[in-house]
């Protein structure tokens, strides 16, 4: 062979072997000493032409496989069997693994002796990592979907992630306030799980560190280390004695991803490597946030799930517990779900409810029309109804007082839920209660107004004896037969209020009529107080005369009684486009600013005057009521220890 | 002399008004027990019939309706006497002559029956 040919032949193979990046390639002879090394190998392997040729190829063994003679095993296979082809872990000069697809042949002489071997290695480890980490996520998403029990998912998770993708895989939880419970453990060496929750147990998380599982938990960002350095582990740790532990452990790499919910981290999944066999890179780091991602969104839809189910059996414990009707209706107003209550309420049997017959706007008898409509604008518009009463027309036609509320429970659909409150017993009271008062107010006037009529023909006959204090007496008397009078009235009248019963008689006539009238009734009941009217002027208005003539009679009397010291009461009456106004003024006890507006409420008394006057404390709520009836208002303006002004205002013309 | 039948169940109350009325110079009759007050106004035939609202047998309604409808009686006035607060449009409501609500002042029952049964 021509000498030139071979020398041209081996710096071709040279420059051939340089030009194929991807691969390494580089020859050894019979004792495994390297002999040459092309850029492909310098490049995946780390180690120079010059650093290399000469030395051991098991250089670029993991350290177990170079101590168990590894490489001498290979050379002696490929000897005898040819080429073979493997894939298999190699140590980076860096100390980091790469994973290699790679052949190896024996080189051989002219006489087909061999003297030395070629190996081409194919860095794989990104591929293989890529495929691996697809493969566990793919069988982790199956795992999470196929339970709600998520804890016991992620248990397998941890599992099936070693040894593939990690040596060590842990979860950890957040639960309740600072605590954390470590849910999974899974580690290569199965004595190691054992070992490593008895270590949680012994050294429990430090909360506030500032790397690790707590940290993660706090930012609820993810932290990663390709290459855990004893420097980095001397930092995490506080003494010495956890130092050893630590390092024992012989960390390689780990990641540390956060689950979150709701954008809070509820807890963190750990993957580790050991022994310097695999450092992660971002290709695992995004695979195990992905990881992270569909796990959190199982643990979500598990504790969604979980919490719909308490309420869904609350709510249907409520629903059964049948104190109250309980219906739910879609925004067309058909009823399609109702609890026992309910059907007996309306009387529709549950079936013919379930089967949507009924819509709710054909049980609401037309009076009560204009306040349905109200009350749905209200639910639409705040999402629910303050309760009103009204009343439902039941199946076979009879009506029952019904007291309801509803409320939103799907706003986008308009789906709500009717609470509805039976009143019949309620109203029967009611009523009973009414006619007690009204049948006892007539059994008290009548012995009463026999009571006055004694006491007039009395005070005939002493007039005609001519005995003035007997005449003085008897005039008393009457007085307080007159209050009595009027306090039974008052009973009854706030009687009728309360149910809506009162009612007025409007008729046209002259106010100024009804002043001088009132006055001349009460001037008499007082020796100590004038009653003046001041502006009193002539003014028609449309009212109830009984009632108005009681508002102003009421008001006189207690400006009266609550200036037991004055000489005088004035009136004063003016007039505008829309309003008269009229005003009572004493120059008695006045009243201070924080009762002024309790004062016409029902039953109100100021306790400071209680023991000094007395009363039911019902005169101004009914006196209000009145002139709120009439279109009208009523206020005081008073100071105290100078007296009172009481005014109200009747609309000239009645709407 | 005018007749006056006064009809109502308490005593006191009827007591009062025959004092009263027969001071002034009428003839009072009285019917204690309303179910029989048809048998005493045709007996009796008053000028003024005093009527209370709420009696046990028979509503001072109902009899005022009765009364206002036949021909031989409805020209008896009818003075409605009761403690209700609208016996002023129940009595305009049943055609009743006029009202006095209870407890009522003396005075006022004379001025009332002497407006329906002027003493000569």
């Amino acid at each position: 062979m021509d000498k030139n040919k071979v020398k041209l032949d081996k710096e071709f193979y040279a420059r051939l072997l340089d030009s194929l990046e991807g691969y390494a390639v580089f020859t050894m002879d019979k004792a495994g000493l390297v002999t040459s090394w092309n850029k492909g190998a310098e490049r995946l392997l780390g180690y120079k032409d010059d650093e290399i040729i000469g030395k051991n190829a098991s250089t670029i063994l993991l350290p177990d496989e170079r101590k168990d003679g590894e490489q001498v095993k290979e050379l002696n296979a490929v000897s005898h069997q040819g080429n073979i082809k493997s894939e298999r872990w190699y140590l980076n000069k860096m100390g980091y693994t790469l994973l290699s697809s790679d052949t190896i042949y024996p080189l051989r002489d002219r006489r087909g002796a061999i003297s030395g071997y070629v190996k081409v290695m194919r860095d794989v480890s990104d591929f293989r990592r890529s495929e691996n980490n697809l493969l566990f996520l793919s069988e982790a998403s199956k795992l999470l979907s196929s339970s709600l029990n998520y804890t016991k998912t992620l248990n397998r998770v941890a599992e099936i992630a070693v040894p593939q993708i990690a040596d060590w895989c842990t979860v950890d939880l957040l639960v309740g306030k600072g605590k954390i419970e470590q849910v999974a453990v899974a580690h290569k060496d199965p004595k190691k799980v054992t070992w490593a929750k008895e270590l949680r147990k012994k050294q429990p998380i430090d909360m506030k560190t500032n790397s690790g599982v707590p940290h993660v938990l706090r930012t609820g960002k993810s932290e990663f280390y390709p290459l855990v350095t004893d420097k980095m582990l001397a930092a995490s740790v506080k003494t010495k004695k956890t130092l050893d532990l630590v390092r024992s452990l012989q960390i390689t790499s780990v990641i540390l991803v956060p689950l979150l919910v709701g954008g809070m981290a509820i807890g963190v999944i750990t993957f580790l490597t050991t022994g310097g066999r695999k450092r992660f890179t971002k290709t695992d780091l995004r695979m195990a946030e992905e990881l992270a991602t569909r796990a959190s969104l199982v643990i979500n839809n598990a504790q969604l799930y979980k919490s719909a189910r308490e309420n869904e059996f609350k709510f249907k414990s409520f629903v059964r517990s049948n104190i109250i009707g309980v219906f739910i209706a879609n925004k067309e107003g058909k009823i399609y779900a109702a609890n026992e209550s309910f059907s007996k309420i309306i009387g529709y049997s549950r079936e013919e409810l379930k089967q949507g017959k009924v819509i709710r706007w054909k049980l609401v008898p037309r009076e009560y029309e204009t306040r349905e409509k109200k009350a749905m604008k209200e639910l639409e518009q705040k999402g629910s109804t303050t309760p009103w009463e009204k009343e439902y027309i039941r199946s076979d036609g009879s009506q029952i007082p019904v007291l309801v509320t509803s409320t939103l429970i799907e706003p986008s659909s308009g789906t709500n839920i009717t609470l509805v409150v039976d009143m019949t017993e309620r109203k029967k009271l009611e009523q009973r209660k009414d006619e007690f008062i009204g049948i006892a107010s007539h059994e008290l006037k009548t012995p009463l107004t026999s009571i006055k009529g004694y006491i007039q023909i009395l005070e005939r006959i002493i007039r005609e004896m001519g005995n003035e204090r007997a005449k003085t007496l008897i005039s008393k008397t009457n007085t307080y037969i007159n209050r009595m009078n009027s306090l039974i009235s008052d009973l009854l009248d706030v009687s009728k209020i309360q149910s809506g019963k009162i009612r007025f008689n409007y008729e046209k006539f002259d106010f100024y009529d009804l002043v001088t009238e009132v006055i001349d009734a009460i001037q008499p009941t007082t020796t100590k107080h004038t009653i003046i009217c001041k502006d009193c002027i002539h003014q028609d208005i449309i009212g109830d005369r009984n009632r108005l003539e009681q508002v102003f009679t009421n008001l006189l009397s207690n400006a009266i009684k609550y200036s037991p010291k004055a000489d005088k009461v004035t009136i004063r009456m003016t007039r505008d486009s829309k309003y008269i106004t009229v005003g009572v003024t004493d120059y008695g006890i006045g009243i201070e600013k924080r009762h002024h507006d309790k004062l016409f409420r029902r039953f109100y008394r100021i306790e400071k005057s209680s023991n000094q006057f007395s009363g039911l404390g019902i005169g101004l709520y009914i006196s209000s009521e009145i002139v709120n009836r009439h279109g009208g208002k009523i206020w005081v303006e008073s100071m105290e220890g100078k007296g009172s002004t009481f005014y109200f205002t009747l609309p000239l013309k009645n709407k | 002399m005018k007749k006056v039948l006064i009809c109502d169940d308490d005593e006191g109350i009827v007591d009062v008004m025959k004092i009263i009325l027969e001071n002034k110079g009428y003839k009072v009759k009285v019917c204690a027990n309303e179910s029989l007050i048809f048998k005493i106004i045709s007996k009796e035939k008053p000028d003024v019939l005093l009527l209370d609202l709420w009696m046990p047998h028979l509503s001072g309604e109902e009899i005022t309706k009765r009364l206002k409808k036949n021909d031989a009686t409805k020209s008896i006035k009818v003075i409605i006497i009761s403690a209700h607060r609208f016996a002023a449009k129940i009595a305009k409501e049943i055609k009743a002559d006029d009202y006095l609500l209870k407890p009522f002042d003396i005075y006022d029952l004379e001025k009332k029956v002497k407006k329906y049964a002027p003493l000569l």
